[in-house]
């Protein structure tokens, strides 16, 4: 078990290090600033939860990754019943940022978007991780319980449906 | 040619916090744990949990308030400011929430007073304090003080005299305040800061009301101990004290 001096330092480091990444990640999936913050709040907290159980951790990077990946998983279950369309109904105003806006705006993210709304959530993330993050293939067979070449070979099963999805759109 | 496309996903990398969404994150995170503190856990643990909830809420606190950009450009901020707010509600809040004993929470709100009267003071002797600004400072400031009294009542029913030990020592830092900010209007006057000097008298007259509160209590109390003492206590030793000694 960790001293509560560990904890405390190791918590500054992650909360440091990967807020902006974890906030990339759910954004990526939620496409909205504001739930992306509660989100990535809610994976931090979570984090700490673990630490001062006692939790040990191997894989930091690897470890908030599935924090937040459950965290995303939670809020859609929680919000089958509520979608953003209602809640906008609602009276709900989500936040713009120019700056992201812009991002995706470009017509290659669009498309992108568009392709990866076809696959499934477990993928997105996947394709996420190693195109946006840049991440190697054996940190995100780590994260998702899978050896390095069982991943490669998932990877590649992704693009090819994208791309066939891609051609079959080009032909539409 | 997909492959040079999914290459675009790269550019997602550019999403960032902005250094204000960076602040409230490190806020929410700090107030989520805090509440997780608070949640009653059912375990011979509990203290050491607690304990070890206290040293890393400071640390991160003191990540919180030292690490964020925007929170030290907050600190520094006065009434008017687009960040005012953030150093009043959020800041400080969070601040104050990390402390555990009465003393301490007392203490930190004579500290959220003397910081909106040296606002006051700031802006006075700068020429730009307007009643907009003025008027800002004193809801801070009759919030500060009714956090002050709330805590202060728990205070005196445990260490009375402690009590108003603090409530003179606010007493006697609030007249300093009144002094400074007069200097200021006799060389500028005008009706902003004549109502400014206004929120001291008001804020002085609330710590007085407070003082004379502590006090009818304690004499209420002393009441109601003579009260329940039998009016026969005290006549034995008067007896032994009046009775000649037996000579032997």
């Amino acid at each position: 078990m960790n001293t509560e001096n560990e904890n405390q330092a190791l918590f500054s480091k992650l909360f440091e290090e990967y807020q902006d990444a974890i906030f990339r990640f759910v954004f990526f999936r939620v496409s909205n600033r504001s739930i992306a913050l509660d989100l990535t709040q809610d994976t931090f907290i979570r984090l700490w939860g673990y630490l001062i159980k006692g939790g040990k951790i191997d894989h930091e990077q690897a470890f908030l990754y599935r924090i937040a990946k459950n965290a995303v998983i939670d809020y859609y279950k929680k919000s089958k019943s509520s979608s953003l369309d209602s809640l906008i109904e609602g009276g709900y105003e989500p936040e713009t940022n120019t700056h992201t806006d812009e991002i995706f705006r470009n017509d290659d993210i669009k498309m992108i978007q568009g392709l990866l709304d076809e696959v499934d959530e477990e993928s997105k993330q996947i394709i996420f991780l190693r195109y946006t993050e840049e991440k190697p293939i054996e940190e995100i067979a780590q994260l998702y319980g899978k050896t390095t070449n069982a991943m490669t070979v998932r990877i590649h099963r992704i693009i090819q449906k994208l791309k066939s999805r891609y051609n079959e759109t080009q032909y539409d | 040619m997909i492959d040079k496309k999914i290459e675009q996903l790269k550019m997602l990398k550019n999403i960032t916090l902005t250094q204000e969404e960076k602040g409230v994150l490190r806020a929410s995170v700090a107030r989520g744990i805090q509440i997780t503190r608070q949640t009653p856990v059912v375990s011979i643990f509990h203290r050491s949990v607690q304990h070890g909830l206290r040293i890393g809420l400071s640390t991160f606190l003191f990540i919180v308030f030292v690490g964020g950009s925007v929170s030290v450009v907050a600190d520094n901020s006065l009434p008017g400011d687009p960040l005012y707010s953030f150093k009043i509600n959020v800041n400080e809040e969070v601040k104050g929430a990390f402390l555990k004993t009465t003393e301490d929470k007392l203490s930190w709100q004579k500290t959220r007073i003397d910081n909106r009267l040296n606002e006051i003071k700031t802006l006075a002797a700068s020429n730009t304090l307007t009643k907009a600004k003025q008027e800002t400072a004193q809801r801070a400031l009759n919030i500060h003080i009714e956090a002050f009294s709330k805590e202060l009542g728990t205070l005196s029913d445990d260490e009375p005299n402690k009590a108003l030990e603090v409530t003179a020592d606010l007493e006697k830092s609030l007249k300093v305040q009144k002094e400074d900010l007069k200097q200021y209007i006799s060389e500028n006057n005008d009706e902003d800061k004549e109502n400014a000097l206004k929120a001291v008298d008001d804020t002085l007259k609330k710590v007085s009301d407070q003082e004379v509160k502590i006090i009818s209590k304690e004499v209420s109390q002393l009441e109601t101990e003579l009260s329940e003492v039998p009016e026969t206590a005290g006549s034995e030793e008067l007896e032994e004290a009046t009775t000649p000694p037996v000579l032997p």
